[in-house]
């Protein structure tokens, strides 16, 4: 079967593109630099498809957070995220009206994608960013990396693949619209040498767009001390109230945290939300929380969270943090539909799919946060159970002897 | 009642109009909201109740429909705060029966200082006026207790049986009162005897059954398991000042990997300490005598409950003007007492602070040995209490025409 190989590499300036590019009869070249991104997208179709449904995986590095979003890219959430519309999911997904989903911390693709691929794909979840859709027909892996400078990377075409290469760079772009330049190269099906490139422009609309940081910033950061109820606060000072617009806060939140939705009213929450149990009782059930809230614009939004009650350790000086990274978005609505798809993605399963097709996500800010949850140490059991027992002793002894015992009656009787 | 009863009445309700106003004051301006968490169960559960739900739709809401259904007004008349003056009557009658109850042997100044234990005590104040529903069965409790007094038994197990249906805790004053029945009626023979107890039996079962079907019929399985099945397999880990806490919180967690659970027979003490405390009304069955012990005994049901927060203090606090009228205990004694009482609480509040608010890891030893030391102060006044009710015989002999 043939996979679709495409390459996608976006530079600043078309002078650039010259210095950053060499070629021989069978394969590209190209250098990094600041800023420059490399997509690469693989599309693989599905003979025996046994069901209807669709999944999503997503991957993102934590550390990839401050990277700011490019024009061929949507934002996607930190750390591993699986959604599906079956409703026959593994445990300890949870269920929104849209999917079912699962977030976690760790990598674990084999596990959510348990497909024999004929792919020479090497998973790189330190530095890369991963966004697949299975569908019925075909199952598309689009990968995303940074190309620093000093780097370089070579594509040529390998056997049974169909490969196509676009190297890019902004033309112009406003809000929505964005115009790239460059060119566009194929390579021979049976020789696999490099055909022929050709001058290509393409105009599309975004659905994910960087918000400038260079302007305004809006600040996500916890209520210092932190205790039992952190305290999330995103400064909004410097935004104003648009029209069609929502401020949004989207939130991943691990097992270990939690939305009191009686106390914070969030505009949406799945997931564990229980509001007493201890993260040890529910750890079969969810991996956690997704929550939308609303903010306002011009002032400093409060969102309080809480953690439960998690398992003693088995050494007092392991401290444990729970991180998360809340997104900050303004989503608008455009009141056109065309911004749900362009050349490089298409919005899929996810909070995206909670929302109408036209509307447009600004990121304003995503920041991990990280909340330390005090926590006994079980080398103290065995002496909080021998004192919680003397103590009872003791005071029974002590009291049944005041009852039973012979009390002085020599206690002078004040007269009222 | 006499001017100076209806002046502390009156001024109990203007200081608790204040407490109020401030409230919704401060709700309104404030980050920190004056009304309870509770509260705002209450009042929701109470608006699937007005709309012919059910109040157990409002997750946590783990008390008797019949709460919720005194807050139906709030949704009916659209006012929020509605239930608090609710709240805040139950409050005033539960005062007026304290006062009703006192031993009028005792002179008017004193009597007075010891209604205001209740009624001008800022944390029964601020219970009320917060919206927490403990007024409602002090005021139960309080109300079976002026029946007794009065002999009219049907009416005082009625009353009994309600507040049982409220909280299951009162169950505890049975013994006690079974006592104070059995021993008041000797003169009148066996007869007599057994036909109190059978009619004060009898009405209390028929309250408490008749409650609890009528609630079960209505609401199903869900109000028994959240009223009541809810209690018992709770697991109660998160900090409160009971000497059980830590443990209960190891052996939670320790329970996937097999660990002990001693803290699962936290009830034996317990049980054995309110059996025997509630005996103490034997050798001296006058009413004021069943008061006093009823405070002993709440008191030690407390101090070894596997939870304890401080409005649990309310329980034994409508009982404290009783007892003090009673006491011999001397002022110097007292104010070590309750100092004592204070301080190990303020030491288990700090740690609390820490741990909850500062994030602290306080768990081993600070919250730990300040809930063994406010346990072993409890366990110390407790003996006190006791020793101090066995001496309080002469002042009941004077008391007995009372009865």
């Amino acid at each position: 079967m043939v996979t679709r190989h495409r390459v996608t590499v976006l530079y600043d300036a078309p002078d650039v593109i010259g210095s950053h590019m060499s070629q021989n009869d069978t394969h590209l070249t190209f250098r990094g630099g600041p800023g420059v991104v490399l997509q690469q997208r693989w599309l693989l179709e599905r003979t025996k498809s046994l069901d209807n449904s669709t999944k999503r995986i997503t991957w993102r590095p934590r550390a990839d957070l401050d990277r700011d979003l490019s024009v061929i890219e949507n934002d996607l959430s930190a750390g591993f995220s699986v959604y599906s519309n079956s409703t026959d999911v593994p445990g300890r997904f949870i269920s929104t009206p849209m999917y079912n989903s699962f977030h976690s911390e760790n990598f674990d693709i084999e596990k959510h994608l348990p497909f024999k691929m004929d792919l020479d794909l090497l998973w790189n979840p330190e530095d890369f960013i991963y966004d697949i859709t299975v569908e019925p027909a075909q199952i598309q892996i689009v990968e995303y990396r940074p190309l620093k400078q000093g780097e370089e990377f070579t594509v040529g075409k390998v056997k049974d693949e169909r490969l196509e290469v676009g190297v890019f760079f902004v033309d112009s772009s406003d809000e929505i619209d964005v115009d790239i330049g460059g060119i566009r190269c194929n390579w021979g099906m049976d020789d696999g040498k490099l055909e022929r490139c050709q001058k290509t422009s393409l105009l599309y609309k975004q659905g994910h767009i960087a918000f400038n940081r260079s302007t305004k910033t809006a600040p996500l950061y916890l209520e210092q001390p932190i205790g039992l109820h952190p305290k999330v606060m995103i400064d909004l000072t410097e935004f104003e109230e648009r029209s069609q617009c929502m401020y949004l806060m989207h939130l991943q939140l691990p097992l270990e945290l939690f939305v009191d939705k009686f106390q914070s009213s969030p505009l949406l929450l799945f997931g564990e939300h229980d509001l007493e149990l201890p993260q040890y009782s529910l750890q079969d059930q969810a991996w956690g929380s997704e929550s939308i809230f609303e903010l306002k614009a011009s002032t400093v939004n409060e969102i309080t969270l809480h953690s439960r009650y998690i398992e003693p350790s088995n050494n007092s000086a392991d401290k444990f943090e729970v991180a998360f990274s809340p997104e900050i978005i303004l989503a608008c609505d455009t009141g056109d539909d065309k911004l749900s798809r362009n050349p490089f993605y298409k919005k899929g399963l996810g909070y995206e799919s909670l929302f109408t097709d036209d509307t447009q996500f600004r990121h304003l800010n995503t920041t991990t946060l990280s909340v330390p949850i005090p926590r006994p140490d079980m080398n103290d059991y065995s002496k909080i159970k021998y004192a919680t027992l003397l103590c009872l002793l003791i005071s029974i002894m002590y009291l049944l002897s005041k009852i039973f015992g012979n009390s002085k009656k020599k206690v002078s009787v004040k007269q009222e | 009642m006499v001017g100076e009863d209806w002046g502390l009445i009156i001024l109990s309700f203007l200081v608790r109009v204040g407490f109020f106003l401030f409230g919704i004051y401060q709700d309104a301006h404030f980050k920190v909201r004056y009304t309870d968490i509770d509260y705002f169960v209450f009042h929701d559960a109470a608006k699937y109740v007005y709309e012919g739900k059910s109040p157990y739709a409002r997750d946590t809401y783990r008390y008797t429909p019949l709460l919720s259904w005194l807050l139906v007004p709030n949704h009916y008349f659209g006012w929020f705060h509605l239930g608090k003056i609710i709240f805040i009557i139950f409050d005033l009658i539960t005062g007026f029966l304290i006062m009703k109850l006192l031993n009028h042997a005792i002179s008017k100044k004193r009597a007075l200082m010891l209604e205001s234990i209740w009624l001008l005590n800022p944390m029964v104040i601020t219970i009320s006026t917060r919206g927490n529903a403990e007024s409602v069965l002090c005021c139960l409790i309080m109300l079976a207790l002026y029946y007794l007094q009065k002999g009219r038994y049907t009416m005082a197990g009625l009353l009994y049986g309600l507040s049982i249906h409220f909280k299951i805790y009162p169950i505890i004053y049975c013994i006690p009162i079974a006592i104070f029945i059995y021993q008041r009626m000797r003169k009148e023979g066996p007869r007599a005897q057994l036909t109190a107890l059978l009619k004060i039996g009898v009405s209390t079962l028929v309250a408490l059954l008749g409650c609890g079907w009528a609630m079960y019929k209505m609401y199903g399985y869900e109000f028994l398991d959240q009223a009541y099945l809810y209690h018992l397999y709770r697991t109660d880990h998160r900090h409160n000042f009971s000497v059980w806490n830590m443990l209960l919180y190891l052996d939670s967690a320790n329970k996937r990997n097999g660990g002990s659970n001693l803290s699962k027979y936290a009830f034996v003490p317990q049980l054995l300490l309110v059996l025997v405390t509630g005996c103490l009304e034997w050798w001296n069955p006058t009413f004021d005598n069943l008061l006093s012990v009823l405070f002993v005994q709440t008191f030690a049901f407390v101090a070894y409950n596997k939870v304890c927060t401080s409005q649990y203090f309310v329980w034994y606090l409508i009982f404290l003007p009783f007892y003090l009228s009673r006491s011999h205990i001397s002022w110097k004694r007292g104010i070590l007492m309750v100092t004592l009482w204070a301080v190990t609480q303020g030491i288990w509040l700090s740690q609390g602070y820490y741990l909850e608010f500062e994030g602290k890891n306080v768990f081993y030893p600070g919250i730990f040995v300040a809930s063994a030391l406010f346990f072993l102060t409890n366990v110390w006044l407790l003996g006190g209490f006791i020793t101090d009710l066995k001496t309080a015989v002469p002042f009941a002999t004077a008391s007995k025409k009372n009865n």
